[in-house]
């Protein structure tokens, strides 16, 4: 069986350059002597037979004169030492877990963005592809003092758990806002956005957790440089006994660093949803910040949730705090809202909407804050 | 549509307490009726039983409106049936914006299937903040977080004047109101009365209904109505207040 997925590897990379092959090969070497954790375990176990064919997302060489978008594959070609030294080398480790490597070594494709030092592009770039094989791996490079938006909006249709990664590395001063709001269609997935960053570079993340399957999701990011910062917000809902892991730590390396987190989500019926948030200030990173929020709302008996938020300070002169709360809609304010006529799951919807509105309301971009709070209105509607 | 509470009994759900012990009342349409007496003796539980609130269980007796039975219905089906309460404590409910909120409720409570117009919605709710003196920001505030005593209540009759319904309770809608608010929320209230309309006020001071005359005034004591009269009969209790009847009902349990 080991045998057969390594030369099922080999020969899957045939028209790859050299490095890649490699690359692929000892990843798949290496996942087996790796293991995995409980939710990592189950998608990997029903990666057994894959499909290793390449994902054609239809759109082939997006670049314009201003920046490259390419299809992965092709970028490692044309950029073959940029992606030799950056893909799953800077934030995403393909040597760190069985579940990486094997991302790696099973890659079915995805997009290479490099936005070039100094560009500002304007208009946002949409990631979006209906992948329907399992691995799918956004490499996005912002360089040196570029202004970039981008918008990751991807469906996994393959009934085999679909691990989404994206890794994001910003050069000096670079700026990026990152919105992205996923879909798959297994029963369970795993989503990891990971960054880099550079001096003085400015990450926001806006990130929608707004599936039905089971999901678990490693949103990071690392501030290495000095005076840079990150902004990760994040709304989640759960239903019907759906289960999500959401993940999300910001590192701070460098020297007044500001990592910020907030994330508010609702667990309807019997969905479990669990926030576990890091904010770790090295040794040295004087002057730096680490805040964050969690928020959950349990809207009936039977669903759960869990914060768990964890500072991990390592520095004397810094300014960190977190803020952590799970909230039980009461009987009274439902026996209110439903003495106006509202039905119970009327009354939940509203609920729902006024507990994550305020942070998609933060969103800044008006069109894709207005697209964020449709998906909403359309997720809510799948939860009646 | 009638409203007809017959013999009524109401225990709390966890103790076991009897709080109604047998409550007859009548109101019929295009009446506006008042009850009155001292806190503690079941006024708040009858109209909470009404609508439908959770802690309490109707053991014995039945409530008809317009013929039809209440206490078999879940809360919303009473509010689509053209009941209302004003509540005496209103939940404050953050995140929902008191607009969002009104509108999920007006279309809540129109016939199945229907959705009242925008612009329609916008006079109705422009016209009942005019009313009440309320600021127009009200509406873009989260559902009566951060309001005044008065504002709640402010707000539990705009929510009556946007629902328009057949049968308004209101559960010590007077308390806490200074003068002038007490005046503005009897305007609220007055301007709703017609042949259509009838109102149920729920009060232990006669001031309320010097500005909402009511047709009849029912005595509650001790979980049941012990007199019924017209108007006159806040006047009388100004003077002599509520002594008479809870002898009258002491001496009942003793004998």
């Amino acid at each position: 069986m080991k045998q057969d997925l390594l030369s099922q590897i080999k020969s899957a990379v045939q028209d790859q350059p050299g490095w890649l092959q490699q690359k692929r090969q000892l990843a798949g070497q290496l996942a087996t002597s790796l293991s995995s954790n409980h939710f990592a375990k189950r998608i990997v176990d029903e990666w057994q037979t894959p499909d290793l064919s390449v994902v054609d997302d239809g759109q082939g060489d997006c670049s314009t004169a201003d920046y490259v978008d390419l299809p992965l594959f092709d970028a490692a070609h044309k950029y073959s030492e940029l992606l030799q030294e950056n893909l799953m080398e800077k934030a995403i480790f393909w040597q760190d877990s069985q579940l990486n490597a094997l991302h790696m070594a099973l890659l079915n494709g995805g997009r290479f963005i490099y936005v070039p030092d100094g560009k500002i592009i304007e208009k946002p770039i949409e990631l979006h592809v209906d992948c329907p094989m399992t691995n799918y791996h956004n490499l996005i490079i912002v360089g040196a003092n570029a202004q970039v938006t981008i918008v990751e909006q991807q469906t996994g249709e393959s009934k085999c758990p679909t691990f989404f990664g994206t890794e994001l590395l910003l050069g000096d001063g670079a700026v990026l806002n990152y919105y992205q709001s996923n879909h798959f269609t297994a029963d369970n997935n795993w989503q990891a956005t990971r960054a880099y960053q550079a001096a003085d570079s400015q990450l926001n993340i806006y990130t929608a957790f707004f599936d039905h399957n089971d999901l678990f999701t490693d949103t990071f990011t690392s501030l290495d440089g000095d005076g840079s910062n990150a902004n990760v917000k994040t709304v989640a809902i759960t239903n019907g006994h759906q289960h999500q892991e959401v993940h999300t730590r910001i590192d701070n390396h460098g020297l007044h660093t500001d990592g910020e987190i907030q994330q508010n989500g609702v667990a309807l019926d019997s969905g479990v949803l669990n926030f576990h948030a890091v904010g770790k200030i090295y040794h040295g990173s004087h002057e730096s910040k680490s805040n964050q929020e969690s928020r959950l709302l349990t809207l009936n008996q039977a669903s759960r949730g869990e914060t768990d938020p964890v500072l991990l300070i390592e520095d004397n002169d810094v300014d960190a705090g977190h803020a952590a709360s799970i909230g039980k809609v009461d009987a009274d304010q439902l026996y209110y809202l439903q003495s106006r006529g509202l039905t119970l799951q009327q009354a939940q919807i509203l609920l729902t909407k006024g507990f994550l509105l305020p942070v998609i309301n933060k969103f800044p971009d008006k069109d894709l804050r207005e697209r964020t709070q449709q998906e909403l209105l359309d997720r809510l509607e799948v939860a009646e | 549509m009638t409203l007809e509470v017959k013999d009524l009994h109401v225990v709390v759900k966890k103790t076991g307490e009897e709080i109604l012990k047998g409550v007859n009342l009548t109101i019929p349409t295009g009446q506006v009726h008042a009850i009155m007496g001292p806190n503690g003796n079941g006024k708040s539980t009858l109209v909470s039983t009404i609508m439908g609130y959770p802690a309490y269980e109707a053991t014995q007796g039945t409530v008809t409106f317009n013929g039809e039975s209440v206490l078999d219905k879940p809360v919303n089906e009473r509010a689509q049936m053209g009941l209302f309460l004003g509540m005496q404590y209103p939940s404050e409910i953050p995140g929902v914006k008191n607009a969002d909120f009104l509108r999920a409720a007006v279309n809540a409570t129109m016939p199945k299937g229907e959705m009242m117009p925008v612009l329609q919605f916008m006079q109705r709710l422009n016209e009942a903040t005019d009313l009440l003196e309320m600021p127009d920001d009200i509406t873009d505030r989260y559902l009566n977080v951060g309001f005044s005593g008065g504002e709640k209540k402010r707000n539990e009759v705009l929510q009556m004047l946007m629902l328009r319904p057949k049968l308004a309770i209101l559960d010590e809608i007077d308390s806490g109101l200074d003068i002038d608010a007490m005046r503005i929320v009897a305007k609220g209230i007055n301007s709703l009365r017609s042949a259509e309309f009838s109102a149920l006020l729920i009060t232990h001071y006669e001031r309320l209904l010097k500005y909402v005359v009511p047709d009849k005034i029912h005595i509650m004591v001790d979980g049941r109505i012990v007199d019924n009269g017209g108007p006159e009969l806040a006047n009388e209790l100004e003077k002599n207040g509520y002594a008479k009847y809870e002898q009258q009902a002491k001496g009942e349990e003793e004998s």
